[in-house]
C-alpha cells in the first residue's frame, strides 16, 4: 500500500477498516449509512458526514462540500455528503472514504439484492403456502365433493334399485350404459352383464326390433324426440311380450347427444285388466241385449199365445161339433195344426230367449230332438249338414222339453260356428252304463243308467287350454258380437240341473262332440203316455172358478170346461173373482186363474181367497211368467201350472191331475 | 482481587484480558449474543468470581443447562451468591428511569461485595436496550458508559455490554463503539479504534 501523505495515520486506517468490517455485520439497511456516516465523521479533515437520497442534493454542492456518489454499476444509492473542515487534513485518506463509500454501496446492493431475494423468497414461500393451502382446500373440496357424489351416486342408484318403473341409459349406439335392478329383473340380466349390450337385441322382439330401433336412431341423429311418450314391448326372461308405458329424452352432456334417457312403466297387466274389462263390458251389453231380446219374446209370446189360445180353443170346440165328413171339419183341422205349429215355434222362441218356466217330466229324448229338427235346420243353415241319429230303445229322462230345446239349440250354434263353411253336424241319442271301474279311468263321469245326447260337428275344433274354460260364464272364442259366453254355461247348468253331465271332445282341426248324458227316469208315472195311447179326454163335476183378463181366452176355457161337465164360475180380473169367491164360499174346487193381470196377479189372488175354500186347489195358466210363480225360472214346489195355448184334452187332463191330487199346498 | 493484568478469562476467547476491561458486543443474532454470555458467565463461575447477569436473553433453564455441562449448579452458584440474575429493566430502569449514578454506584457496590467475599474477580454481563431512549435519563447512555471507564479503573470489574444490532441505528452504534475501548469483532475481542477516553469524548446527547 502506498500512503499518499505522511500524515496519513494508522488508528484512522484501523477505524476505516473497522467501519468496513463492523458495517458488514450490521443487519439493518437503512443503519448502514448513519454507522458508516458517524464513522466518517472522525477522519481527520472531516466535520460532519451524513448520506442524503440522491433526490435531496443540491444541483452543485456548496464550498467545503464534497460529493461522494454511492453507486455501483447502474445503481444507485445516493450520495455520502462530507463537510471538509480541514482539507489538507483530510485529503490523504479521500481515496480510503471512496473505497469506503463503493464498499458501502456494495454492501447496499448485495443488502438490497439480499432484500429482494428474501422477499422473493417470502414471496414465493407465499405462494407456495398459499398454493399448497389452496390445493389442500382443493383437495379437500374434491374429497368432500367426490364423498358427497358418492353418496348422491348412491342414493340415485337405490333410488334406481327400488323403482318400480325400468330406468334405461343408452349411448348414442344403442348399447346399455345404465339399467336399473327392475330392468334387469324383467330381462333376466346382472347391470354388468347388461352394460355395453345392445339394448334393441336385448330387449327387443325380432319383428319388432328395426322399427324400434329406427325411432331411437331418428331421435338421435335430429338431437330431438318426437317419440317422448309411447308405448312399447319388450320381450322378458321368460319369453313372454311385456309392454312398457316409454318416457323418453334425448341426453345431452355440453349440448352434445350422447344417447337417450328413458323410464318405462310396465303396463302389461293393466292392460290386460283393460282388456278384460272391455270384454267383460261387451259381454255385459251382450247379456243385457239378449235379456232386452228375451223380454221382448216374453212379452210377444204372451199376448200371441193368448191369441194361439183362442184360435186353438174354438177351433177344437168347433171341430167336436163338426162332422167329420163335412168340408168345415178339414177347414177347422187345418187351423188347428197351423195353430200348434204356432205355439211350438212360440215355445221354442221363449226357450231360445231362456222364458220359459221349468216344468219336468218324463219323455223321450228322441221325440223331443226330432221335434225341434226343423228350427235347428234354419239356425244352422243351408251350408251345414245336420244328421240326425236316433239311438234305439232310448230310456226316458226327466226334465222340462225346453231345457232339451235349450241345450239342443246352443250345442247346434256353437258346432255351427266351429264350421268354416261348409260341414257337418250330427246329432245322436244313447243309451250309457257307466260302471266303477270306467268312471275311476275317466274323470267327470259318474256311474248309473244315463241317455246320451250327443252333437258332433267337423269344424275347426279347441285346443286344451280352450276346453279348459269353455263352460266358464262369458268364455268365448268367438268374435265380438257372434256370442255370449253364456251358451255352454247355461247348458253345463242345466244338464247338473237335472242330474246329469257333459263331456267334450276335441281336437284343433278334427272337430267337437259334445255328449251330454242325462240319467235314466226309472218311474212309471207317465209311462202310458209315452207309449202314445189316447188316454179320454177327462172329465168332472166339480166347481171351478176361471179367471183371465182376456175375454176370449175366458170364454173358450169356460167352454172346455163345461164341455167336460165342470161347473164353471168366471171372473175377468181380480176383483171380480174375489166377488165371486165370496159369493160362493166353500164351493169351489179349483181356482183357474192366469199369472199375469193387472192390480193383483194370480198367486196374490189364490193366497186372498184360500182362506174361503179350504180344499180349493189352484191352477195357474199363462203363456209367459216372470217370477211371479216360479223362481229362476223353475215352478216352486207344490204349484200346478198349464202352458198357454192349451187344448181340450191337455186342459181336461191338468184340471183333472190337480184335482185328483193330494194336497200338496 | 488478583492483580495479574491479563489474569481474566473471558470464556468465549482464548485471549486473556486485564480485570475491569469494558468490553462491546455488536451482536446481530441470538445465537451470537447466548454464545457469548453463557460463556462468559460459565467461565466467570468456574474461577469462583463473583458474577452477575442483566439480560433476559438466555432462560434460567437454559443457563442451568449450560452451567451444568461445566460442572456447575445454577442453583449451587445463586444460593453461594457468586452468581446474580437480574432482568436489565429492573436493573437499568429501576424507579422508571435510568440513572447513571445509581448503576455506578450498584456497580461499585458489587465489586466492593466481591472483594469483601474473596473472590478473586468479579464480572457482569448486561445487554443495554434500545427503548433505553424513551425513559427519563435514557440521553446519558454515553455518559454513563464512558464513566464506567474511569470507574473500572478503581474498581476493575470486567464488563461486557451487549447491544442488538437489529434493533439500534447506525449512529448511536457508532456512538457506543465509542465508549467501550475492546469491541467484539468475529469472536474475537480487538482494540476499538474508536474508543474515545472519558476526556476526549464529547458530550453528545443520543439521537
Amino acid at each position: 500500500m502506498t500512503f499518499p501523505d505522511q500524515e496519513l495515520r494508522a488508528d484512522v486506517l484501523a477505524r476505516l477498516l473497522l467501519i468496513q468490517s463492523m458495517a458488514g455485520q450490521l443487519p439493518r439497511t437503512e443503519a448502514l449509512a448513519d454507522f458508516v456516516c458517524r464513522g466518517l465523521a472522525q477522519v481527520p479533515g472531516i466535520a460532519h458526514a451524513w448520506h442524503a437520497a440522491e433526490t435531496e442534493l443540491p444541483v452543485a454542492a456548496p464550498a467545503g462540500v464534497e460529493r461522494v456518489p454511492v453507486r455501483l454499476g447502474a445503481h444507485h444509492y445516493g450520495e455520502v455528503v462530507l463537510r471538509i473542515a480541514d482539507p489538507d487534513r483530510y485529503r490523504p485518506y479521500a481515496p480510503y472514504v471512496a473505497n469506503l463509500v463503493v464498499m458501502l454501496a456494495v454492501m447496499l446492493q448485495e443488502r438490497g439484492q439480499r432484500t429482494l431475494q428474501e422477499a422473493y423468497q417470502e414471496e414465493l414461500e407465499r405462494r407456495v403456502a398459499e398454493r399448497t393451502r389452496e390445493l389442500s382446500e382443493e383437495v379437500r373440496e374434491r374429497r368432500t365433493a367426490e364423498a358427497q357424489a358418492l353418496a348422491e351416486k348412491r342414493r340415485a342408484e337405490a333410488y334406481l334399485d327400488i323403482a318400480e318403473a325400468l330406468i334405461l341409459e343408452l349411448d348414442a349406439d344403442g348399447r346399455i350404459v345404465v339399467l336399473n335392478q327392475r330392468g334387469c329383473d324383467l330381462l333376466g340380466v346382472t347391470p354388468d352383464a347388461a352394460r355395453g349390450q345392445d339394448w334393441f337385441e336385448l330387449a327387443i322382439a325380432p319383428e319388432e326390433r328395426d322399427a324400434v330401433r329406427a325411432v331411437f336412431e331418428r331421435a338421435i341423429a335430429a338431437a330431438e324426440n318426437p317419440y317422448e311418450y309411447y308405448d312399447s314391448a319388450i320381450v322378458d326372461r321368460s319369453g313372454a311380450r311385456r309392454v312398457l308405458a316409454w318416457h323418453n329424452i334425448v341426453h345431452r352432456v355440453d349440448g352434445r347427444v350422447v344417447g337417450s334417457l328413458s323410464s318405462g312403466i310396465d303396463i302389461t297387466a293393466r292392460q290386460q285388466a283393460e282388456a278384460d274389462k272391455r270384454a267383460l263390458e261387451a259381454q255385459l251389453r251382450d247379456a243385457q241385449k239378449l235379456e232386452s231380446l228375451g223380454r221382448l219374446a216374453g212379452g210377444v209370446a204372451h199376448d200371441f199365445n193368448n191369441m194361439l189360445a183362442v184360435i186353438l180353443g174354438h177351433a177344437e170346440l168347433a171341430i167336436r161339433e163338426t162332422d167329420p165328413d163335412a168340408p168345415l171339419y178339414r177347414d177347422l183341422e187345418e187351423i188347428l195344426e197351423a195353430a200348434n205349429r204356432s205355439s211350438d215355434l212360440t215355445r221354442q222362441l221363449l226357450a231360445f230367449a231362456r222364458r220359459q218356466i221349468v216344468s219336468p217330466r218324463v219323455l223321450d229324448l228322441n221325440e223331443a230332438v226330432g221335434g225341434m229338427l226343423k228350427m235347428l235346420r234354419r239356425l244352422i243353415g243351408e251350408d251345414i249338414d245336420l244328421a240326425w241319429m236316433p239311438g234305439a230303445r232310448l230310456w226316458p229322462v226327466e226334465m222340462d222339453p225346453s231345457q232339451v230345446d235349450q241345450i239342443l239349440a246352443n250345442l247346434c250354434v256353437n258346432a255351427r260356428d266351429a264350421i268354416a263353411d261348409v260341414g257337418k253336424i250330427t246329432i245322436e241319442t244313447h243309451r250309457q252304463v257307466f260302471d266303477e271301474d270306467y268312471c275311476a279311468a275317466h274323470a267327470n263321469f259318474r256311474t248309473g243308467e244315463y241317455v246320451k245326447l250327443s252333437v258332433s260337428d267337423d269344424g275347426c275344433g279347441m285346443d286344451k287350454a280352450t276346453l279348459a274354460q269353455i263352460f266358464e260364464p262369458f268364455f268365448t272364442t268367438k268374435a265380438y258380437g257372434k256370442g255370449t259366453g253364456l251358451g255352454l254355461a247355461m247348458v253345463h247348468g242345466v244338464v247338473h240341473q237335472n242330474n246329469g253331465f257333459v263331456n267334450v271332445y276335441s281336437e284343433p282341426g278334427a272337430g267337437t262332440t259334445f255328449s251330454v248324458y242325462l240319467p235314466r227316469y226309472t218311474g212309471t208315472a207317465e209311462r202310458s203316455a209315452l207309449d202314445g195311447a189316447v188316454e179320454p179326454t177327462p172329465t168332472g163335476l166339480e166347481t171351478i172358478l176361471v179367471v183371465e183378463d182376456e175375454p176370449a181366452i175366458l170364454v173358450v176355457a169356460t167352454k172346455m170346461l163345461r164341455l167336460q161337465g165342470y161347473t164353471v164360475l168366471t171372473a175377468r180380473n181380480a176383483a171380480e173373482a174375489i166377488r165371486v169367491s165370496n159369493e160362493n164360499a166353500g164351493g169351489i174346487d179349483l181356482l183357474l186363474t192366469d199369472v199375469v193381470m193387472p192390480e193383483m196377479n194370480g198367486r196374490d189372488l189364490a193366497k186372498h181367497v184360500a182362506p174361503l175354500h179350504a180344499s180349493m186347489k189352484v191352477l195357474f195358466m199363462s203363456g209367459y211368467t216372470a217370477n211371479v210363480i216360479a223362481h229362476q225360472g223353475v215352478l216352486d214346489p207344490g204349484t200346478h201350472f198349464i202352458q198357454k195355448p192349451f187344448s181340450v184334452q191337455s186342459l181336461a187332463a191338468k184340471v183333472r191331475e190337480v184335482l185328483d191330487g193330494v194336497d200338496d199346498a | 482481587m488478583g492483580t495479574d493484568d491479563t489474569a481474566i478469562d473471558l470464556g468465549f476467547t482464548s485471549m486473556r484480558v486485564p480485570a475491569g476491561t469494558h468490553v462491546c458486543q455488536l451482536y446481530a443474532e441470538d445465537d451470537e449474543r447466548n454464545e457469548v454470555l453463557l460463556r462468559f458467565l460459565t467461565g466467570g463461575l468456574r474461577g469462583g468470581e463473583a458474577t452477575a447477569c442483566f439480560s433476559d436473553g438466555v432462560s434460567e433453564a437454559e443457563l442451568a443447562t449450560a452451567l451444568t455441562r461445566s460442572g456447575l449448579s445454577l442453583e449451587a452458584e445463586v444460593a453461594a451468591g457468586r452468581l446474580s440474575l437480574a432482568s436489565p429493566a429492573a436493573v437499568y430502569f429501576e424507579g422508571g428511569r435510568f440513572d447513571p449514578e445509581r448503576m455506578l454506584a450498584r456497580l461499585t457496590s458489587f465489586h466492593d461485595d466481591a472483594v469483601a467475599a474473596g473472590r478473586p474477580a468479579a464480572r457482569v454481563i448486561g445487554e443495554m436496550s434500545p427503548e433505553i431512549g424513551s425513559f427519563p435519563g435514557g440521553s446519558r447512555l454515553l455518559e454513563y458508559e464512558s464513566r464506567v471507564n474511569r470507574l473500572l479503573c478503581t474498581h476493575p470489574v470486567t464488563a461486557v455490554c451487549q447491544y442488538d444490532a437489529r434493533r439500534f441505528d447506525g449512529a448511536t452504534l457508532m456512538d457506543v463503539l465509542s465508549v467501550h475501548p475492546m469491541m467484539i469483532v468475529g469472536g474475537g475481542v480487538v482494540y476499538n479504534p474508536f474508543y474515545m477516553t472519558p476526556e476526549e469524548l464529547p458530550r453528545r446527547d443520543l439521537p
